[in-house]
């Protein structure tokens, strides 16, 4: 059985599932999918071309699927499709895809965004992903599985954050950030170390962190003057190669690949 | 004609003219005039003495002409005076003028401020500005016409940001931005010359030239920038922006801290003194 609010205003074509709480101020524009079990505050805008999963939790002035800022406008059908049990705190925006990108901006499953934190249109965001305070991600970002940012982290646009990697608050994150390492700061934005306790908290065996400590060592604190892409391709040359280790090698690759180490941005 | 959701509180003395729409949950206080084509979509407030240009839009949960956050802020009717044809993103707060500032907060016209930006008591925004998302000014700032701000930056009180300039994102602004240049990072550097933005505002090549000429001359020299000035500046006239540049420069250079406007504030040691914000002092004339 639903509950909505008297002074809430949801739009008629607005399909809304079992159990779900709209509150007091609540506007949920047309076309709109709402899972069963979500719960709207109260404030919260829903704009045209959002599916919401289940067990949502939309808190007091969110904004979701509103049209993207781009200079120029954006026209065509475009979507945010959010996955199931996912928290958005106050005040956080999300864009749909644009016209231009590829339509759709996707958020996955379990994921925490906390108070004022934006994603941009037509990024692509895993599981498990923690987004702190006010951090900002730009147009055409992925991030993987269980990432982490700190409060005030900004991202540009195309950037790739591979699963388990952490930033500190504060970190401007120009280029991809490779898996299961720990970056902070900016200008420049620097991998700092493996995050272990990330790893540790999600259940890594002590060999497996210890075989991503070896390539972490191997690949990031090598001897002066060694080029990058020397360790890089020394590592991907070796056999029986560790399954994270494999990735981590893989992702480096990939972001090789483009000019500012933004594997995305070869897709524009 | 007038769309004003049943929802929507409106002031019968505000002035709203044609083809103004006004969503869901929208507050607008007595006092507030708002000119033609202008949308504010749902959960947007304007209060205050504030006048409102034509053909703007406001997103969710936009907060205009509120009472600064400054605790010289007397409480009276100061003013919040915007352009045509901006637009306001989600949760960005613009804040009216303080009585030793300016008196009035001025946005021009063909601005983008994306989301949560905060544009703070007596700043001066010129046009075709772009803020991104959670670039917070503090008071009495002016950003100079065409300049883009990036993502999270902060720009200190009195701080101008010259015309067609770029601020990279996280930049913790201290001092002023010269025109036509790259500008980022704690400390701030001027890193180059914004060619990219200059081009996308249709300066021509020769102008381009020029600029990266004088600019290569200033920064470049590995001299103290007051020594390239000089030398720059006793050739005589190099065209506009050139020029301009140069003027820029010295005027910060006048101001304290690198900051032109410092040199000219009103306020006296007197008023910094910490005390009750206007809110909550006895005052009649305070409206919220």
């Amino acid at each position: 059985m639903s509950t909505i609010a008297p002074t809430a205003v949801v739009d008629p074509t607005a399909q809304v599932g079992q159990d779900v709480t709209i509150g007091p101020g609540c506007v949920v524009a047309a076309g709109v999918i709402i899972g069963d079990g979500c719960e709207l505050r109260a404030n919260v805008y829903l704009a045209a071309g959002v599916e919401l999963g289940r067990h949502n939790r939309c808190f007091a002035n969110c904004v979701l699927g509103e049209e993207p800022q781009i200079l120029g406008g954006s026209v065509g059908d475009t979507r945010l499709v959010i996955g199931d049990h996912n928290t958005f705190r106050e005040n956080v925006t999300i864009s749909p895809g644009s016209a231009r990108g590829n339509g759709r901006t996707v958020i996955g499953h379990h994921n925490y965004f906390m108070i004022g934190s934006h994603i941009g249109h037509d990024c692509d965001v895993g599981d498990h992903a923690m987004i702190g305070n006010y951090a900002q991600v730009a147009g055409h970002c992925k991030l993987e599985n269980h990432v982490w940012l700190s409060p005030w982290t900004g991202l540009q646009q195309f950037v790739t954050m591979g699963r388990f990697a952490y930033t500190g608050g504060f970190s401007a994150v120009f280029h991809d950030l490779p898996p299961f390492v720990r970056a902070a700061g900016a200008y420049p934005c620097t991998v700092r170390g493996l995050n272990v306790v990330g790893l540790r908290r999600a259940g890594f065996t002590p060999e497996a962190i210890a075989k991503l400590m070896e390539a972490y060592r191997r690949l990031f604190r090598r001897p002066t003057g060694e080029p990058f892409s020397r360790a890089v391709e020394e590592l991907a040359g070796q056999d029986e190669l560790d399954e994270n280790v494999r990735h981590l090698v893989n992702f480096l690759r990939r972001s090789h690949q483009h000019r500012m180490g933004r594997y995305l941005e070869l897709f524009r | 004609m007038t769309d004003i959701s049943k929802w929507a509180v409106v002031d019968p003395s505000a002035e709203l003219a044609a083809n103004v729409r006004v969503g869901p949950f929208c507050v607008v206080g007595p006092h507030v005039q708002i000119a033609d084509g202008c949308e504010l979509m749902n959960h947007v407030t304007i209060r205050g003495h504030t006048r409102v240009g034509a053909n703007n839009v406001f997103y969710q949960n936009v907060v205009i002409g509120v009472a600064p956050q400054d605790l010289k802020y007397e409480g009276g009717p100061t003013e919040t005076l915007i352009g045509a044809h901006n637009v306001f993103r989600e949760n960005v707060t613009v804040h009216r003028g303080t009585e030793l500032g300016l008196g009035q907060t001025v946005i021009g016209s063909n601005n983008l401020i994306m989301v949560g930006c905060h544009i703070a008591h007596d700043c001066i925004l010129e046009d075709k500005i772009l803020l991104g998302n959670e670039s917070l000014l503090a008071g009495h700032v002016k950003i100079e016409q065409g300049a883009v701000v990036s993502a999270l930056v902060g720009i200190h009180h009195f701080v101008t940001v010259g015309r067609y300039s770029y601020i990279g994102g996280l930049t913790p602004v201290r001092r002023d931005v010269p025109p036509f240049v790259k500008f980022s990072g704690d400390p701030n550097e001027v890193r180059a010359l914004n060619a990219e933005g200059l081009k996308r505002h249709d300066f021509s090549e020769a102008d381009i030239a020029d600029l990266k000429q004088a600019f290569r001359r200033l920064f470049r020299t590995g001299l103290p920038l007051t020594n390239s000035l000089d030398a720059l500046e006793a050739e005589g006239p190099h065209g506009e922006h050139v020029d301009y540049l140069c003027r820029f420069l010295r005027c910060s250079f006048q101001g304290r801290y690198g900051r032109h406007l410092e040199g000219q504030r009103r306020d006296q040691r007197r008023h910094r003194r910490f005390r009750q914000p206007a809110e909550l002092r006895d005052n009649p004339t305070s409206e919220g």
